[in-house]
């Protein structure tokens, strides 16, 4: 095998899209946010710590309401906008923060430890790193990430993913034209995929709520002990959300493994998660 | 990072552009997404720049640094194929020569992403076991056992294109 084969597959490469010098803006710019985000939180650490002295000192002082929280949500919902890197990312976070929230109003004793599912493992202590992606069409953007969970005892690994399931819509893409001759079809197809129970997974529920949406939850066994609880949900967008928890833990990098019999969030729990997450999802 | 670290960075970039495309092109065999593993490549190797310029082989680090952003890109969900009831049609001609341009893109999208990576390291950029060990993040033994398995689906896809 030579270069030159390697060469033929090459073929003439056509101009570059790379930007560096976008790249480098991007970048300075973003060293700039984190620098500013550093010292904002070091005022709001110096103002949440003399918010508590006044409440240790006494009553003369109106005890402040600051909680600590690493993620600033807004009441109201959220798009699951990714027009842009920026956007991606900003949506990503929020989502992030929403997560979060979720899982600790449903399972208050729940804590995050550190688990690589996908290359973006968070420090122990924080939700689930979701990355978020700007490249594919609007409204297809797809968001995923997962960490270590702890409650009750028990360790797993919780898991988001958010897919569209609408087909390709790249005209130019000949891969899309087949889909496309009837694209409701073809993600009535899709949504039939995921959203409805399949004959080889036997714990499984599906149907609609009442706002409309379908979901499904299901419990997948694996080997050697392995559960996996998935609960999926409709969006107000259309696309699905998807949360799983499993038993499984991985020490020091190595193979994952199974931690105890259970998980630590149960189905029912993950359902109510997926169900509040949801809720914050505009169209 | 300073002017003069501004300058070397973009000197060093510009350098190794063609490398880079070339050799994310060869991983995943399409232009658009081979500059999109680029930036992505660029972008770390800005944010690392000063492990970058300290390695003992700053263009092996940054090779390392490209080649770990597809096989990470590649893991993410949204790189999943979508189960498909209907295979994908054969190639309506079989190429008689394994060399024709398609045919050599087709058998190298035969292998698995590390596969690929492997070859490309060692036969294309001439990368030692040792040093694709590193890059790759696995071990030697492992590298030498891609490689054979690797050729060995060359040469079985190869046969079977010929008929």
């Amino acid at each position: 095998m030579g270069k030159q084969l390697f060469d033929e597959v090459i073929g003439t490469p056509p101009p570059s899209r790379v930007d560096v010098a976008a790249i480098v803006r991007r970048e300075r710019h973003r060293r700039t946010a984190l620098r500013a985000a550093g010292a904002a939180t070091a005022v709001l650490a110096v103002v949440v710590s003399a918010g508590m002295l006044q409440q240790v000192r006494g009553p003369q002082s109106e005890a402040p309401q600051a909680q600590a929280s690493s993620s600033v949500v807004t009441p109201h919902g959220f798009r699951l906008a990714a027009e842009d890197r920026r956007s991606a990312e900003a949506t990503a976070a929020t989502l992030r923060g929403v997560l979060d929230e979720a899982v600790h109003r449903v399972v208050p004793q729940a804590t995050w430890f550190r688990q690589d599912v996908d290359g973006h493992p968070p420090a122990d202590g924080e939700p689930p790193v979701l990355i978020g992606s700007e490249k594919t069409a609007k409204a297809d953007q797809p968001f995923a990430g997962g960490t270590g969970i702890a409650a009750t005892g028990r360790r797993g690994v919780l898991t988001l993913q958010v897919l569209s399931t609408r087909p390709c819509a790249d005209p130019s893409n000949p891969k899309c034209a087949q889909e496309n001759e009837n694209p409701e079809l073809e993600q009535q197809r899709r949504d039939e995929l995921l959203l409805t129970c399949q004959p080889p997974v036997k714990d499984c529920a599906d149907g609609t709520g009442v706002d409309g949406r379908r979901y499904l939850a299901q419990t997948v066994p694996g080997d050697g002990g392995e559960v996996t609880h998935e609960a999926r949900l409709q969006l107000a967008d259309r696309r699905v959300l998807t949360l799983r928890v499993s038993n499984l833990v991985a020490a020091g990098g190595g193979k994952a493994g199974v931690a105890q019999a259970g998980t630590p969030v149960s189905r029912d729990q993950l359902g109510e998660v997926a169900a509040l997450v949801g809720a914050r999802i505009l169209p | 990072m300073t002017r003069g670290d501004d300058r070397e960075f973009h000197e060093f970039v510009e350098a190794r552009m063609d490398r880079w495309r070339r050799s994310a092109y060869l991983m995943c065999q399409d232009w658009h997404t081979a500059d999109d593993l680029v930036s992505i490549a660029v972008t770390k190797v800005y944010r690392h720049w000063r492990d970058v310029r300290r390695a003992d082989n700053p263009e092996a680090y940054a090779q390392k640094i490209l080649t770990r952003s597809w096989l990470n890109e590649r893991r993410r969900p949204w790189r999943r194929e979508w189960p498909a009831e209907r295979l994908p049609d054969r190639p309506d001609a079989v190429p008689d020569r394994v060399t024709d341009r398609e045919s050599l893109g087709r058998l190298l999208q035969s292998l698995g992403p590390r596969q690929r990576a492997v070859l490309i390291l060692r036969f294309y950029y001439d990368y030692s076991a040792e040093q694709t060990a590193e890059m790759l993040q696995v071990s030697v033994g492992t590298v030498k056992s891609q490689t054979a398995r690797g050729l060995r689906t060359l040469r079985l896809s190869a046969d079977s294109l010929r008929g």
